[in-house]
């Protein structure tokens, strides 16, 4: 049996882009609640949270990707909880939920080299609405625990890992 | 419509039939050592094959289920009389057993050979239709002839002091069985697995719940003879007195197992069992949102109404989470059952002479700890059959029993379980383990000069160290004892051992009893919570300047408390946290075990005591250092437990 992807996409923002990831991926979107800070941990990992009886990480996409170095955390500030295909809840911290979206995954563009901001691998591919850009992420490939453990080592001696590997 | 997923029953059956396997298992240990069956259990060990049979069946384990039937067709006619139960059957339906889960092993791999199953069965038929076949008195003659020539038979003279009276007459030996001129010897054996026999006509006698019959052995059952009439598993010999005092000494353990029927429990998956423990988190987090909700009322009516409704609600959430802790509980049991057929097996190949015991089976023990702990423990079980007791003729040599004892206890104590593992071997070789580790580099020469017993029996947990001069298939890899030791970790316990040259080792593990709770003082650094295990904590103080001894370069301070120096672990520089104080003498020092020393963990201030669910942090990531785990606080935050066992390779 062909895994069945969903082509609904939850848009949102990250700084002035317009990102998507899919719906199915999405358990939640909740304001920001108290986080407990994880020592030693990288930059991009604000702590854990409590989702539903489990302890899930916060992880802020716009400091994984550089979008802000120093963003503002208010109780407004929202946090998308994903569940991974390995069923872990992951709490993602963005500026602003945008829509819901109807793509045709097929018909994606492939994702271009950006440069500076989001290595290609880890995005779906692109997606143009009114001539607006949506930027599809591959949420597997960016919470790969393999991939964040790899990461959080990192962090320690290179501060922008995808400007280094991009 | 999805496929049908054969693999998924299959999964299925695999797991009922290890449990089928494990009954049958004991049922027939204890038969071979009773040497009787009764009705009741050959029914239950007709029905066991019969189920293993039809789910075989159903599942497309064509072969299995042949072979299973094949069983089955036997104790059916055991079952309704066709053929009496006789000693050697033990022994024999344990083999069947042990073939069929070889069979089954190779069927679901897909790796039987069909000529292979053929040999094999046609085989086991052949002993099993020997049983229906042929006249016994005859067959027991000749099997009796070529057991004499057995490897293990040993043929020993009959016993001078003429304690069987005057019939004079071969004793035989086997494996298992024992016997010696010394008749004060043959009673030391509380499994008592000794076999003997003349061949001059004598009346036959009853034996019952003594002899342990090997299987071979035990064919010669119906002739064999011994003007010993009322044998009873204690009374044995009752007419030599240096027997009563040896058996005085002995401490009757419990080595039955009772198979618990399984009709009315279901097999349930852990993970769901975890969901149920979240959802009462939410319901907890939902009431005390709603306490604090109260509090805030200004009807003081409605208000003390409300609390005392919740007070109730409270309550009654706190029985549905014990509750659902205590499902996750089982007996020891579950643990030990599976201990008396690999000593039973391992034993035989060792050539050694094993007395297996137990005690606590009933001392609960959380579900996920089981199968952390079956390994770590049948390591160590292994290694001390291999290496801890000796051989038969070595123990002898050493004026001991020539039957080795292992012991195998569980207990609770100060909410922790203690297991601890004994046997009456040879000890460890501290001064060979030691060597070992300063020609592996473990250790350097002056360490080594410098460790008590203690510390160096505990070197063998160290990884790559086997001081067994031959590699077997048991045991002497060196891999293993390391990897105990890291098991039992994971499980957040400890492992110590024990030892006395020449006299035996004690192993004892301590676990906490679930992994689910912990009780834990929560810590206060800054602005920051964090929760430090009870079980760690030794001792708090606040300390006075003359305590505080600084070393070198100011940077490392060591706690003076009673002639001991501890070294002070700034707990704020660690976790990175703006703390109020500073000054030692400010804080609360909080003395912990750490791996295998006592550190002094400098804190702000302590606050309450209480349980927590632990939950897995590592799931996402690396540990954090210094962190063990995480758990949801009354009021939904989350709070990070402290693991004092890794806070010091920070340094």
């Amino acid at each position: 049996m062909a895994i069945i992807e969903s082509n609904q996409l939850l848009t949102f923002k990250l700084g002035s882009e317009t990102y998507g990831i899919q719906i199915n991926k999405v358990r939640e979107i909740l304001t920001y609640p108290i986080v407990t800070p994880i020592p030693d941990a990288s930059r991009w990992v604000k702590g854990v949270i409590n989702l539903r009886g489990e302890v899930a990480p916060v992880i802020d996409l716009r400091v994984r990707f550089n979008v802000d170095s120093d963003p503002l955390y208010t109780p407004r500030t929202i946090i998308i909880a994903v569940k991974t295909q390995d069923s872990r809840m992951i709490g993602l911290v963005v500026d602003e939920v945008s829509d819901m979206e109807n793509v045709d995954l097929d018909k994606l563009y492939p994702a271009p080299d950006m440069g500076a901001s989001i290595a290609p691998e880890y995005l779906k591919g692109l997606f143009k609405k009114d001539e607006k850009m949506i930027v599809i992420l591959d949420i597997d490939r960016i919470l790969d625990k393999d991939e964040m453990q790899r990461l959080s080592r990192q962090t320690h001696e290179v501060p922008h890992v995808y400007a280094a590997s991009a | 419509m999805a496929v049908f997923d054969i693999n998924k029953y299959r999964q299925m059956f695999l797991e009922e039939a290890e449990e089928i396997f494990e009954t049958i298992d004991i049922i027939l240990l204890e038969a071979e050592e009773t040497n009787s069956m009764d009705n009741e259990t050959i029914n239950s060990l007709f029905r066991s094959v019969h189920t293993l049979k039809g789910n075989s069946a159903s599942v497309e384990l064509s072969l299995f289920a042949a072979l299973a039937h094949e069983i089955e067709f036997f104790m059916d006619r055991l079952r309704i009389g066709q053929l009496s139960f006789e000693e050697s059957m033990a022994g024999l339906l344990i083999e069947s057993i042990d073939t069929l889960k070889e069979i089954l092993e190779l069927e679901l791999s897909d790796e039987l050979e069909q000529g292979y199953y053929d040999t094999t069965k046609r085989a086991l038929l052949q002993k099993l239709d020997a049983f229906s076949e042929e006249s016994h008195e005859i067959l027991t003659l000749i099997e009796h002839q070529e057991e004499e020539k057995d490897d293990f038979g040993l043929l020993l003279p009959f016993d001078e002091e003429g304690v069987f009276g005057p019939i004079s007459g071969i004793v035989e030996e086997d494996a298992f069985g024992f016997f010696d001129e010394e008749a004060s010897e043959i009673g030391d054996d509380g499994f008592g697995f000794f076999n003997e026999e003349t061949l001059i006509n004598s009346p036959k006698i009853e034996e019952d719940a003594f002899g342990f019959f090997d299987e071979a052995y035990v064919k010669a059952a119906s002739i064999v003879t011994a003007p010993l009439d009322e044998e009873e598993y204690f009374g044995f010999f009752d007419d030599i007195p240096k027997m009563i005092e040896k058996r005085d000494n002995e401490v009757k353990i419990s080595k039955k197992f009772k198979p618990e029927s399984s009709s009315n429990s279901i097999r349930v998956d852990l993970s769901k069992i975890d969901g149920l423990m979240n959802n009462i988190g939410e319901l907890v987090i939902a009431h005390s949102m709603l306490t604090q909700y109260t509090s805030t009322m200004e009807d003081q009516k409605i208000k003390s109404d409300l609390s005392e409704r919740l007070d109730l609600i409270d309550r009654h959430i706190r029985e549905l989470q014990e509750s659902v802790m205590s499902v996750r509980m089982v007996p020891m049991e579950t643990v030990f059952s599976k201990f008396p057929k690999v000593i039973r097996d391992t034993a035989k190949k060792l050539n050694k002479k094993i007395d297996f015991r137990h005690s606590g089976e009933s001392v609960e023990i959380d579900k996920a700890m089981i199968e952390g702990l079956t390994d770590p423990l049948m390591h160590i079980v292994r290694n001390g059959l291999d290496h801890g007791i000796e051989s038969p003729q070595k123990r002898k040599l050493a004026g001991k029993l020539e039957t080795g004892t292992l012991m195998m206890s569980a207990e609770q104590a100060n909410g922790q379980m203690l297991i601890k593992i004994q046997d009456d071997g040879g000890g460890i070789n501290l001064a060979r383990v030691t060597a070992k580790a300063v020609e592996n580099g473990v250790i350097d020469e002056h360490q080594a000069s410098q460790m008590s017993n203690d510390e160096k029996a505990m070197l063998i947990f160290a990884p790559g160290l086997s001081t067994a001069e031959a590699v077997t298939d048991i045991s002497g890899r060196g891999v293993g004892m390391d990897v105990v030791m890291s098991n039992i970790k994971k499980l957040g316990g400890t492992v110590k051992v024990d030892t006395e040259e020449g006299y035996g080792s004690t192993f004892t593990i301590s676990l906490p009893l679930t992994l689910a709770i912990l009780d834990g003082l929560t810590i206060r650094i800054g602005a920051e919570q964090f929760i430090l295990p009870l079980s760690v904590i030794i001792e708090s103080l606040n300390p006075e300047a003359e305590m505080i001894k600084q070393i070198g370069d100011n940077t490392s301070e060591v706690l003076m408390l009673r002639n001991e120096f501890i070294p002070v672990v700034r707990l704020h520089t660690i976790f990175n946290v703006k703390p109020d104080h500073e000054m030692l003498t400010d804080g609360l020092l909080i003395v912990v075990r750490s791996a295998t020393q006592k550190i002094a963990l400098f804190v702000d201030e302590f606050m309450n005591q209480q349980q927590f669910v632990i939950k897995p942090l590592d799931r996402n990531f690396r540990n954090a250092r210094g962190i063990g785990g995480a758990t949801v606080r009354g009021d939904g935050t989350i709070g990070l437990i402290i693991d004092t066992m890794n806070i010091m390779n920070k340094y």
